[in-house]
C-alpha cells in the first residue's frame, strides 16, 4: 500500500473509532487550531511573505482573520447546529418523533490552492472538523512555503491520525484522488475541477468545487465614482489581483471611462505610492509562469496606467487597460493578476447581455446609486454571489453561503453552510411499536377500501 | 446526427428569454401538472397495472396521491419559497441588505426510473418547475405504458417551449448526457449513477443522485413479532419489493427468527390470501431480465415461505429465506423484489457491526419496544434515512429531506428541499456608498496602528471581518 493510502486508511480508522463524535472533542480540535494560529502567527506570516509577498497586515486581514472568526463562530454555534432538528409532522405522524439528525460524512479531502493558501485550506478544514469528520488536507504545492509549514505545524496541534497533511504536487494529488472519500472540497480552476469531479464519480463522492471565472464589475453612470473606484481598486489589486472574487473587468459607459481611470489611479497611488514596487503592501505573482501569462495579456492593449513588470521579482505594476476589445485574450480567461481591463458598453441592457452571454462567474459587482439598476442587474444575470456598491465583501458574511454556479463551481461553505456541506442530514422517524390496529387501514387486501372512480 | 440538439437549444433559448421566471408562469405549470393527474388518473392507473400489476390502492397511495400532494404543497408555498431569504448580519453589515436569492439553474435533466414511474418522475419535476427551470424529462423505457403517457399526454399540460420528453434506452441516454445541462437529477442504481456523475463532470454540472442499497432491518428480541411482521411484510412486498427504500434483509437472533417466521406467514396470508398469485394487491416484476435475476436468488439459503415463481406473468411469491450466508448473491446485491432474507446475529453489537461493514444504505430500520435500542442503532450507523418501528414512513413527510449518502446517493428532495435542490442559492450583499470613513481602515498603506485597531476591534466579539 502506498504511503498516501496508509495515511487515508489511518484517518478512516480514526474516524471509525468514533472519537470525533462528541462535540467536546471537535471543539477541542477547533481550539487547537486557534491556538496554533495565535502561537505560530510569525511562521504563518513568514510563509505568506515568502510565497506571495504578503506582509503582516495582509496575512492577518486577508487570511487569518477569516479563519479565526470562523472558528469562534463555529465553537459558539456547534451545540445548536449539531442538535436534532424537529420537523413539521403530518396527521398520521403526530405521535411520532420526526427530525433531521446531522451526522459526519466520514473522511473529507480538502484540496487547497495557492492564492490565499492559509484560508482556502484551513477555513473549510475548520468546517469539516466541526461537522465531526476526519480531514485529509492537500495544500497547493505552488505556495510551497505554506505547504511545508502546514505539513509540520498541523500535526503539532491537531490529532495526527484524523487530520493528516499530504504534501506534494500533481503526482501526489493524482494518487490521493484514487482513494475513496466521503466528500471532496476543491478550490482552484475549472479544468482541474472537472478532473476532480470525474475522479469523485468513481466512488460516488459528493464534491464542493470553488472555481473561478471572470467576475464582471459594472459601474453605472449614476454612482459616486470616488468611492466606487476606491473600493474596486482595493478588491482588484489586493494580493496582486490573485483573488478568485476580485473584480476581473469593468463595464462602463464610454463617457465615464476616463473618470474611472483617473480615480482608480488616485486610489492606487494612495494605497501603494507612485511606485507600487516599493510598497510593502503590494503583492507579487506566485510564479514565473503566471507572471509571463499575465504580462502576455497586456500585449496589444491600450495601457492607461502601469503596464510594466519585473520578471526577477515577479512584480507586475497595477495596470489599467482601456477600450478593451471583448475578443482579445485578456477578456477570454480569468486574469488573476493586477490588470484591470475596461470594456465600454452603452447601456445597462448591453452590460447585462454581455455578462449573460458568458460563463456564470463566481462573483458579480454592480455600482450604482439607483436601486432599480442594481435590482435589474441582479435579476437578469447569475453568479455565485453578488456585492452591490462594493467588492469581495459578500464572502465575509458568515450567514451567506460562499460558492459558485455553472463553470464557477458547485456547492458552498462558510459558517453554518460548512457544517451542512460536511454533514449528512439524515431523516428520522421513530414511532412506538404499538398495537398495529391503528395502522390496519393501510394493509391489503385493499379492494374493499378503494372506491371506484 | 444529434437527435437532441434542436430540443435542447429551443429550451435554452426559452430559459434565456426569462419565460420561466415569473411566479405566475411556474404556478401555471404546476396547475397543469395537477390537471394532468386528475384528468388522466384512470389512464395512469391502467398503465401502472400494465407495467407493474400495481393495484389501484398502491397506485393511489404511492404514486398519484403523493404526486398530487407535492404539487399542492408547491403551489401553496411557491411565492414564499421564491422570496429572497434574509440572513443575519454582523456589526459591519448592519446597514446593508444581506440575503440569499433563489435562482433557477437553467436547463434541468430528470432521468426517472420504472418502479414508481409516476411519483419518481413527477415529484422531481414539481421541484424543477417550481424553481423556474426548463426541463428535459427522460422517463424509464422499462415502464412502457407509463412512458407512453408521459411522452404523449403530459406535454399537453405544460408549456412545451420549456419542457420536453425524450425517449430511449441506454444508448440514447448516453447521447443525451453528452450535452450540457445546468442540473441533472437521476434516480436509479449506483452503477448508472457513476456514469451519470462522470458525464456531468465534463460540464461541471451539479447532480442529485437517488440511488439504492441493501436497506437493513434490525429486529430486536424485545418486540411483538406480529406487529413487526405486519410492518416489515407490508413494506417489503409493496410493489412486489421493487422499492428503493424497502427493507432488504432482516437481522435478528435465531430466537426472534423463530417467532417472526409464523408471524410473517400470517401477515402474508392476511395481505395476499392463500394464493398470492391471484391477489390483486400483489404486483409483478417489471421485466424478464429482473424476473430471472430474482428467480436466481430464490436458490440462496433455504426457502421457508413462498418461493414460487412463474415466468409467464413475471410472478414471484412473497418469499422469506433463512440460513443465508453473507457471501451468497442475495446478500451481495440490492434485491429489489419480494424476497426477504433473514440473517442471524447474536447481539445488537453484531448487527451494528454487520451494517457498518457494508455500504451506507438509502434507508435503515430498527424494530424494538426499547427506545434505547432504536436510538442506539440510529446513533451507531449511517443511512440516507431512518425509521424506528416502521417501514418507509419517513418518506411520507415532505418536511423530511429524502436522499441517500455514500453509495446510496447524494443530495435530497421532497417539499421545499426539492425547490432548494433545483435552485442556485446566490449570496447577495447590497451596500451603500456611505460609511466610507469606517471602511477606509481596510485600505493600504498598512501600518502597525491600523493592525492594532483591527485586533482591538476583533477582541470586541461580534465585530467580525469588521471593517470590510
Amino acid at each position: 500500500m502506498s504511503k498516501i493510502s496508509e495515511v487515508v486508511q489511518r484517518a478512516r480508522a480514526a474516524f471509525n473509532s468514533g472519537k470525533t463524535r462528541p462535540l467536546q472533542f471537535r471543539i477541542q480540535q477547533l481550539e487547537a487550531v486557534r491556538r496554533m494560529i495565535k502561537e505560530r502567527e510569525k511562521d504563518i506570516v513568514g510563509a505568506l511573505t515568502a510565497d506571495l509577498h504578503k506582509n503582516e497586515w495582509n496575512a492577518y486581514y486577508e487570511e487569518v482573520v477569516y479563519v479565526l472568526e470562523e472558528i469562534e463562530y463555529m465553537i459558539k454555534k456547534l451545540p445548536e447546529w449539531a442538535v436534532d432538528e424537529p420537523v413539521e409532522k403530518t396527521s398520521q405522524t403526530q405521535q411520532d418523533e420526526c427530525y433531521i439528525h446531522s451526522e459526519p460524512l466520514g473522511v473529507v479531502l480538502i484540496i487547497g490552492t495557492w492564492n490565499y493558501p492559509f484560508t482556502v485550506t484551513i477555513q473549510p478544514m475548520v468546517g469539516a472538523i466541526a461537522a465531526g469528520n476526519a480531514v485529509v488536507i492537500k495544500p497547493s504545492e505552488l505556495s510551497e512555503n505554506m505547504a511545508n509549514l502546514l505539513a509540520t505545524m498541523i500535526p503539532q496541534y491537531l490529532d495526527r491520525d484524523l487530520y493528516p497533511v499530504i504534501d506534494g504536487g500533481i503526482p501526489e494529488t493524482t494518487e490521493v484522488l484514487k482513494e475513496r472519500f466521503d466528500h471532496i472540497l476543491y478550490t482552484g480552476n475549472t479544468a482541474v475541477g472537472k478532473i476532480i469531479m470525474t475522479a469523485a464519480a468513481k466512488h460516488l463522492t459528493p464534491v464542493t468545487l470553488g472555481l473561478g471565472g471572470k467576475n464582471p464589475c459594472y459601474v453605472d453612470k449614476d454612482c459616486d465614482l470616488d468611492i466606487a473606484c476606491r473600493r474596486i481598486a482595493w478588491g482588484k489589486f489586493m494580493n496582486s489581483g490573485q483573488t478568485c472574487v476580485a473584480p476581473d473587468y469593468i463595464l462602463c459607459d464610454p463617457s465615464i471611462q476616463n473618470h474611472i481611470v483617473e480615480k482608480l489611479k488616485k486610489s492606487l497611488k494612495d494605497f501603494y505610492g507612485e511606485d507600487a514596487k516599493k510598497s510593502r503592501d503590494y503583492g507579487r505573482m506566485i510564479n514565473s509562469q503566471h507572471f509571463q501569462r499575465v504580462m502576455g495579456l497586456m500585449e496589444g492593449q491600450k495601457v492607461a496606467y502601469g503596464g510594466t513588470g519585473d520578471a526577477a521579482t515577479r512584480y507586475i505594476a497595477p495596470t489599467i487597460l482601456i477600450d478593451v476589445d471583448p475578443q482579445s485574450q485578456v477578456m477570454q480567461e480569468e486574469i488573476f493578476g493586477p490588470v484591470m481591463p475596461i470594456v465600454c458598453v452603452r447601456s445597462l441592457e448591453e452590460a447585462i447581455q454581455f455578462i449573460s452571454q458568458r460563463e456564470k462567474p463566481l462573483a458579480l459587482y454592480v455600482f450604482s446609486l439607483n436601486d432599480k439598476v442594481i435590482k435589474k442587474m441582479i435579476a437578469e444575470t447569475s453568479s455565485g454571489g453578488v456585492t452591490a456598491n462594493d467588492v469581495v465583501v459578500h464572502t465575509s458574511v458568515h450567514s451567506l453561503p460562499y460558492g459558485g454556479v455553472g463553470n464557477s463551481g458547485m456547492g458552498s461553505y462558510h459558517g453554518k453552510k460548512s457544517f451542512e456541506t460536511f454533514s449528512h442530514r439524515r431523516s428520522c422517524l421513530v414511532r412506538p411499536l404499538l398495537n398495529d390496529e391503528s395502522l390496519k387501514a393501510r394493509y391489503p387486501p385493499s379492494l374493499a377500501k378503494m372506491t371506484r372512480h | 446526427m444529434d437527435p437532441f440538439a434542436d430540443t435542447l437549444r429551443r429550451l435554452r433559448e426559452a430559459f434565456g428569454s426569462g419565460r420561466t421566471r415569473p411566479a405566475e408562469f411556474r404556478a401555471a405549470q404546476l396547475k397543469g401538472l395537477g390537471r394532468f393527474l386528475r384528468d388522466n388518473k384512470q389512464l395512469l392507473q391502467e398503465a401502472l397495472l400494465q407495467d407493474l400489476h400495481k393495484s389501484a390502492f398502491e397506485a393511489e397511495v404511492s404514486e398519484i396521491r403523493i404526486s398530487q400532494m407535492e404539487i399542492d404543497l408547491a403551489l401553496r408555498n411557491l411565492r414564499a419559497w421564491m422570496k429572497d431569504e434574509k440572513v443575519p448580519k454582523n456589526l459591519a453589515t448592519q446597514l446593508d441588505s444581506a440575503f440569499i436569492r433563489k435562482e433557477p439553474f437553467g436547463l434541468v435533466l430528470i432521468i426517472a426510473p420504472w418502479n414508481y414511474p409516476v411519483n419518481l418522475t413527477l415529484v422531481p419535476l414539481v421541484g424543477a418547475l417550481a424553481a423556474g427551470n426548463c426541463v428535459v424529462l427522460k422517463p424509464s423505457e422499462f415502464s412502457r405504458s407509463t412512458e407512453k403517457i408521459l411522452a404523449e399526454v403530459l406535454p399537453r399540460y405544460l408549456d412545451q417551449s420549456c419542457f420536453a420528453v425524450v425517449l430511449g434506452g441506454p444508448q440514447e441516454t448516453g447521447q443525451l448526457l453528452e450535452h450540457k445541462f445546468d442540473y441533472i437529477f437521476f434516480t436509479g442504481n449506483p452503477r448508472v449513477g457513476r456514469i451519470v456523475m462522470a458525464a456531468a463532470a465534463k460540464h461541471l454540472t451539479p447532480v442529485t443522485l437517488e440511488l439504492g442499497g441493501k436497506n437493513p432491518c434490525y429486529v430486536d428480541d424485545d418486540c411483538d413479532p406480529q406487529t413487526v411482521a405486519n410492518r416489515v411484510a407490508w413494506f417489503r412486498y409493496f410493489n412486489s419489493g421493487q422499492t428503493c427504500v424497502a427493507p432488504d434483509y432482516v437481522l435478528c437472533s435465531p430466537d426472534t427468527q423463530e417467532r417472526l417466521l409464523p408471524a410473517l406467514q400470517r401477515a402474508i396470508t392476511r395481505f395476499y390470501g392463500e394464493d398470492p398469485r391471484s391477489s390483486p394487491s400483489l404486483g409483478r416484476i417489471i421485466s424478464e431480465k429482473h424476473f430471472r435475476r430474482l428467480r436466481g436468488l430464490l436458490g440462496c439459503g433455504r426457502v421457508v415461505i413462498g418461493g414460487q415463481s412463474d415466468e409467464s406473468d413475471r410472478y414471484i411469491a412473497p418469499t422469506v429465506l433463512v440460513d443465508v450466508q453473507e457471501t451468497e448473491p442475495v446478500m451481495q446485491e440490492e434485491i429489489f423484489g419480494p424476497i426477504l432474507p433473514i440473517v442471524n446475529v447474536r447481539s445488537l453489537d453484531e448487527a451494528i457491526d454487520f451494517i457498518n461493514r457494508r455500504e451506507k444504505p438509502l434507508a435503515l430500520y430498527a424494530f424494538s419496544n426499547s427506545n434505547q435500542v432504536v436510538k442506539r442503532v440510529l446513533a451507531q450507523t449511517s443511512s440516507g434515512g431512518f425509521c424506528g418501528n416502521d417501514g418507509f414512513m419517513h418518506m411520507t413527510l415532505a418536511s423530511l429531506p429524502f436522499g441517500g449518502v455514500g453509495a446510496s446517493g447524494m443530495g435530497s428532495y421532497h417539499g421545499k428541499f426539492s425547490f432548494d435542490t433545483f435552485s442556485h442559492h446566490r449570496a447577495c450583499l447590497l451596500r451603500r456608498p456611505g460609511l466610507e470613513k469606517i471602511y477606509s481602515l481596510r485600505y493600504p498603506p498598512y501600518s502597525p496602528r491600523n493592525l492594532r485597531m483591527l485586533l482591538v476591534a476583533m477582541e470586541a466579539r461580534s465585530c467580525s471581518c469588521t471593517l470590510l
